[in-house]
């Protein structure tokens, strides 16, 4: 079954229970793991019978008695020390194929992520299983070949195995993930995760991805924030390729806010999720360590459409910026009913001084600088929009149309941004698994934690996620770059406002949407991106928005300055 | 002071949405005695089917040509939950045979499903029909298309009142809430009630859809908090009647927006629920609820 749609995962019984022969399986399977010395307690048999009794089908219990010994505070590595403490599935996927599990949110106010992992996971799947992995050919100015890559006749890896997504939605519930993660194991053995859904996620699945030793990679989640993340802790199966929130928020409030921006006084809305409160801790400790506070700390409901009461409490302390942590729906009514106070967003000497109220917003990642918010909020976004991402996956510049192409070829639209993560994260698999020779956990992970900047694993990021044995994220601070909302017919500025080369020649006119902007994180981007950034984006001006001053002692004969009037 | 009012009049404008969904909960509680738990995806199909024909994009139609559009399709899906859901069990006693918990939540599943694989997961937006009051984009904070949730829900409930208390029509549907076996037995076709019943909440349901689709983003789940906090809503105010779904609907609201106005913002569907307990606590029957005695 490849690329088979997503389906809602419910806790128990999940569907069809099974036929007698398959949770005759189960059993046989549990009945192995019995007899390779899993010795507990509360041993499967009485767990089961004990199921039994609460009314539980044999193959939900089936599922749910890993979770039931994480639920009670014991591993297995503490149950079993000499087995080595796992629960080992094993052996091979069926036949010739390796199935890689994906977690995400296909539903409900978040479905618009589900949307962008599917594009991304499922082209990248797709291309491996046609043109097998890139060779590494690289063109002249050293991006990724696709013509090169287009042209190899040999899919699959592993000497042809194909590869297929088995995708579940989470259902915004950090608890249903981890039921979706037994039946991924149990059921289709999966050799890899992808975690693309609600950080609480990870979080949840953790422990359990450890106990089945499956190597995981967050695509969208954030265990580095909270130092969850190896060698931090003993997870050794998890690897982060997520720009993570602290990096985002130190270089907006420090780099960007204050120091380019000048600006003093900071309110917070944010969500009652993980996302809400991790982002109102970082911001407040990242203005503790700038020695400012937040003057307003408000919240509300995933959901809610009506945010006018929060935001005008906020505006009693007058912010000058306006850090907005939620979804793109979700942020886009906070936006909306900023323009219900008439206090949207018109330029940085109004923000920081006034007359009104008139905050410039700074948003999460995952509302502000996803399109699906663009277009959602309307005219309540304006232009100057703030969030943060990382240096990758830059379709507007010529070196990367071609990949733009193959994307709407297979989708028949152009990519929103943020695909590349799930993507990356497939071809990361693929390659870990043919420097593996198999899909062994162990080596598996041994070969993610020797990826190289070398070989073009990656389809779609300019910048190819590295990890290493002691670095299992796979960016550094250096390639944070910030993400503004453009919008086609901005306000006349003076000086003359320049939506940079990029738009111009990428973007129809009145095009609204997100995109990088660079100018104030330039020095990180190019002790980091040297040609990338020098050569390309610095030259040709892309992501310089408003910022060329002509200066002939400059290497391009220009400078970046922060006189805009815009961001 | 500002600030209070402008929360006060956003606790009307939501309650104005829980409201007319309550009245709909409560005219099918009357003559069925059950609680259909569609009836937020009614509201939500009714919502997409105004998008498609207000949209520029699809059949870029009037908004009058639209809305009656949408209240059509109210009322057929409506019709189309009876027949699916309640029909198919026959002449049942909803006290104990509690089949129709599971039906009109499975319906309620079926319509997201549908509607998330029909229109995908993108939200979708809706222009408010009236945009300015005067010369001004707000008043009070509040948008107009607020006031109009505000105007409509009032005014549609007194009308169902009168309806429902002044005309043969309504005294049928009270017989039949009264005491379905002898209405039948005084000659009132008390299975066209029932289906009378599905019908006006379908139109509510789409009326509510309208009035929402341009304040919160149109998306298949749209309904499905709303609905239940109008059923909450019809409970707490005391289900069965339209006079107490409306002060349930309005009650629901207030606590909402004075909760946020009081700094509690993430705590308000926690606060709603808390509302309905104390209620229930103090009078089991709801606000304007009477208690029903049963004849052996």
């Amino acid at each position: 079954m490849s690329d088979e749609e997503p389906i809602r995962s419910f806790e128990f019984p999940r569907r069809w229970p099974g036929l007698p022969w398959q949770r005759r399986r189960i059993e046989e399977q549990m009945e192995e793991l019995s007899a390779s010395g899993l010795d507990t307690p509360m041993n499967r048999r009485e767990f089961l019978d004990a199921s039994k009794k609460m009314g539980l089908s044999v193959a939900a219990t089936a599922w749910l008695y890993p979770a039931f010994l994480a639920a009670c505070g014991r591993t297995a590595e503490q149950q079993t020390p000499y087995s080595g403490g796992r629960f080992d599935v094993g052996g091979e996927s069926g036949g010739e194929t390796i199935n890689i599990g994906v977690i995400s949110i296909y539903s409900g106010v978040g479905a618009f992520v589900g949307k962008l992992v599917d594009h991304g996971a499922v082209l990248a799947v797709d291309q491996i299983n046609k043109h097998g992995l890139p060779t590494g050919k690289k063109t002249p100015e050293g991006f990724p070949d696709f013509d090169a890559y287009q042209k190899q006749t040999t899919g699959g890896i592993l000497g042809g195995k194909r590869i297929n997504l088995i995708k579940r939605d989470d259902n915004l519930s950090a608890q249903v993930a981890v039921s979706a993660l037994q039946e991924m194991v149990t059921r289709y053995r999966i050799k890899g995760l992808i975690f693309a859904g609600l950080y609480d996620d990870i979080y949840a699945c953790k422990k359990l991805a450890q106990q089945y030793n499956i190597p995981c990679i967050a695509a969208y989640g954030d265990l580095y924030s909270v130092d969850q993340l190896y060698p931090k802790t003993d997870y050794k199966q998890l690897f982060q390729m997520f720009p993570p929130d602290v990096w985002g928020i130190e270089i907006m409030l420090e780099e960007y806010a204050t120091k380019d921006r000048g600006y003093k006084t900071f309110g917070y809305l944010g969500d009652n999720t993980a996302v809400g409160a991790q982002g109102k801790r970082l911001i407040g400790e990242t203005l503790a360590k700038l020695g400012l506070h937040l003057s307003s700390a408000e919240q509300y409901n995933v959901g809610d459409v009506d945010m006018t009461a929060q935001l005008s409490r906020a505006a009693g302390g007058k912010p000058n910026v306006q850090l907005i942590w939620g979804i793109a729906g979700d942020t886009a009514h906070a936006l909306e009913s900023l323009q219900r106070l008439d206090a949207n967003y018109k330029d940085h000497e109004t923000a920081l001084h006034g007359p009104g109220w008139h905050p410039q917003i700074i948003g999460f990642e995952g509302g502000a600088a996803e399109r699906t918010f663009a277009v959602l909020a309307g005219e309540a976004a304006r232009t100057g929009t703030m969030s943060y991402w990382y240096q990758g996956g830059i379709g507007y510049i010529p070196q990367f149309q071609k990949a733009v192409d193959i994307f709407k070829q297979h989708f028949g639209t152009k990519p929103t941004g943020g695909e590349n993560n799930p993507a990356d994260a497939v071809f990361l698999f693929a390659h870990a698994f043919e420097q593996a020779k198999g899909t062994d956990a162990d080596k598996v992970i041994a070969a993610l934690e020797n990826t190289s900047n070398e070989g073009g694993i990656n389809f779609s990021s300019i910048a190819p996620h590295t990890f290493s044995a002691d670095r299992h994220i796979s960016l550094e601070k250096d390639d944070m770059v910030g993400i503004t909302l453009e919008r086609g017919a901005a306000a006349p500025t003076n000086p003359a406002y320049d939506i940079g080369t990029e738009f111009k020649q990428f973007f129809s006119p009145g095009y609204v949407g997100p995109t990088q902007f660079m100018r104030f994180n330039q020095e990180g981007l190019m002790r980091k991106h040297k040609d990338l950034y020098g050569e390309i984006m610095l030259k040709n001006g892309y992501g310089t928005q408003c910022t060329k001053v002509p200066d002939s002692r400059a290497p391009y004969g220009f400078k970046l300055t922060n006189a805009c009037k815009i961001h | 002071m500002a600030r209070f009012i402008a929360a006060v009049l956003s606790g009307f404008a939501s309650g104005g949405i829980y409201s007319l969904l309550a009245i709909a909960f409560s005219i099918i509680y009357m003559t069925t005695r059950v609680i259909n738990f569609a009836q937020g995806d009614v509201m939500m199909v009714a919502a997409y089917v105004y998008f498609l024909a207000v949209s520029k994009s699809y059949l870029g139609l009037p908004w009058p040509a639209a809305l009656l559009i949408a209240l059509i399709a109210g009322a057929i899906v409506a019709m189309i939950v009876y027949i699916v859901a309640l029909a198919p069990l026959g002449k049942f006693d909803p006290n104990t045979n509690i089949g129709w918990i599971l039906t009109t939540l499975a319906v309620s599943l079926i319509l997201v499903e549908l509607a998330r694989l029909v229109f995908g997961e993108q939200q979708k937006t809706v222009a408010p029909v009236i945009k300015r009051i005067g010369s001004k984009k707000t008043l009070f904070q509040l948008t107009p298309q607020q006031y109009l949730v505000i105007v409509i829900g009032i005014v549609l409930a007194l009308i169902l009142e009168v309806l429902h208390s002044k005309t043969q029509l309504g005294r049928a549907l009270r017989a039949t809430a009264h005491d379905k076996a002898t209405a039948s037995l005084m000659g009132i076709d008390t299975n066209f009630m029932v289906r009378y019943s599905f019908l006006i909440a379908g139109v509510l349901a789409g009326v509510a859809g309208w009035l929402l689709a341009p304040i919160i983003f149109v998306s298949s789940n749209m309904g499905t908090l709303v609905g239940l906090k109008a059923f909450i809503a019809a409970v707490v105010g005391g289900i069965g009647s339209t006079r107490a779904a409306l002060v349930g609907g309005m009650t629901i609201g207030m606590v909402e927006q004075l909760s946020i106005y009081g700094g509690a913002g993430e705590w308000t569907n926690a606060l709603v629920f808390i509302t309905l307990i104390v209620i229930l606590l103090v009078r089991p029957t709801g606000l304007l609820g009477e208690a029903l005695i049963e004849k052996v």
